[in-house]
């Protein structure tokens, strides 16, 4: 039941869709509706209008960019898509693997990356992946388009720093380096689906065999997925089993505060939360080695 | 009909061991009310199942029939909470409460560990059982998110025990 009235709007540019988002107090975004319709079902959010971006032209598929390298995913390709792109399996493990364990098979096939990153919520998987991949988020809105680090998008629980007007066209994926690896991992909830906790990371490995570079993000755990610089840092200079401990262990000073809920309490999260960034770099620097 | 109905209370009774759990908060509001924070098993989540079943007419009716719905419910979650305690007997965990979520058992792990920690102290093997345990922890995070193993295991019983 969907039990408050709204006008219905299908622009056929993006220009358009910013303009009516703009200039309407509660209007909302709608692409592939696996987070809008659920929220308005259940009353979490009342929008006067929805704005419906499936007829914009440009905003689906998986494309390399021309000049750094790198993948560009157009915001409306869906779930299903990315999981299953020989592209980004190849290169971007962590984003298939995040894209792949959202929901069930008939929400991968409608939900869309650029939906999941908008809606913001505190487990969100792309947007884990999206932060240790070190994407960068492209939005077009009222005063023209910008681009946002992935790890500046999230800001609270469900909120983004997305301006009134803003809609997020695509995002781009900085080339694979040699020896790089990456990988999520995730506790899923069995009811809702969403992570219960979740650890994206990405790694390269030099010629000695020790960790160059690594970014490690959370989701599921606190108010809003995160990165975890000082995790990072203990990873760094160090075999891959022992960066994968170090950094397991750092997680319990790494600041956060877990969230309690009836999925799991605080203390099992952190738990998780150690177990899963161990997996994770262990995992990631294992396809580093391989790549 | 009857396979049918033996594999629904299996699906029953792995929800009731190892995900179903009614919650309200202090003013008797319900907090599970979705399946998203009640979850029940789904066909993705359970194991193929293999039942077997004998047949003893009963001689009270004309045709020797007899109700084969529920019969089927009851052995499923102590044969699951008893796998569970068996897989977890040497760390001396004694008791977990339905439903045996990843986070009880863990809890259930640690406590166990620490207590026979305690009782082994005098003879010097606490790190031993300390260190094991740490181990077993570390599986259970990501292996029984699902509760397969363990549900696999009591599904498993549960079809062969039957006679």
């Amino acid at each position: 039941v969907i039990p408050v009235k709204f006008t219905y709007r299908l622009p056929a540019t993006i220009e358009e869709a910013s303009a009516l988002l703009a200039g309407h107090a509660h209007a909302a975004v709608l692409a592939g509706g696996q987070s809008l319709i659920p929220s308005m079902t259940v009353r979490r959010t009342a929008p006067s209008m929805l704005v419906d971006i499936r007829k914009i032209g440009g905003l689906r598929g998986i494309s390399k960019l021309p000049r750094k390298g790198g993948l560009r995913i157009g915001a409306a390709t869906t779930l299903d898509e990315i999981s299953g792109s020989p592209v980004v399996a190849a290169t971007h493990e962590a984003l298939a693997e995040a894209a792949g364990s959202v929901g069930d098979p008939q929400v991968r096939h409608r939900g869309t990356i650029g939906g999941a990153l908008a809606d913001g919520h505190p487990s969100g998987d792309l947007i884990a992946a999206a932060i240790a991949l070190d994407a960068t988020v492209n939005v077009s809105g009222p005063k023209g388009t910008r681009a946002i680090a992935a790890a500046d998008l999230v800001t609270g629980p469900y909120a983004t720093s997305l301006a009134r007007g803003e809609i997020i066209t695509s995002v781009d994926l900085p080339a694979a380096a040699a020896r790089s690896g990456s990988a999520y991992l995730k506790i899923r909830h069995p009811g809702s689906g969403y992570a219960v906790c979740a650890v994206a990371a990405a790694l390269t490995v030099g010629a000695d065999g020790t960790v160059g570079s690594v970014r490690i993000a959370v989701t599921g755990a606190a108010d809003a997925p995160v990165r975890l610089g000082a995790v990072e840092k203990a990873g760094v200079g160090k075999t891959v089993a022992d960066a994968a401990a170090a950094a397991g262990k750092a997680t319990t000073k790494a600041g956060l505060t877990y969230r309690s809920d009836l999925a799991a309490s605080a203390e099992y999260r952190a738990h998780l939360a150690s177990v899963l960034t161990e997996r994770a770099v262990a995992l990631a620097g294992e396809r580093a080695g391989s790549a | 009909v009857v396979d049918g109905q033996t594999h629904g209370n299996i699906a029953l009774g792995v929800g009731q061991a190892l995900l179903e759990e009614v919650v309200y908060d202090a003013d008797g509001r319900i907090l599970t009310d979705s399946y998203g924070t009640y979850p029940i098993p789904r066909a993705m989540t359970l194991p193929n199942l293999e039942t077997a079943r004998t047949e003893t007419p009963t001689k009270v009716n004309p045709i020797g029939a007899k109700g084969a719905g529920d019969v089927s419910n009851p052995p499923v979650a102590p044969a699951i909470v008893n796998a569970i305690l068996d897989a977890l007997a040497d760390l001396g965990v004694r008791s977990v409460e339905m439903p045996a979520t990843p986070e009880r058992v863990w809890r259930a792990m640690n406590a166990g560990a620490a207590h026979a920690a305690k009782g082994a102290a005098g003879k010097g093997a606490s790190a031993k059982v300390g260190a094991r345990a740490a181990a077993a922890a570390n599986g259970a995070a990501g292996k029984t998110a699902a509760g397969k193993p363990a549900t696999r295991k009591a599904a498993a019983r549960t079809g062969g025990s039957r006679s």
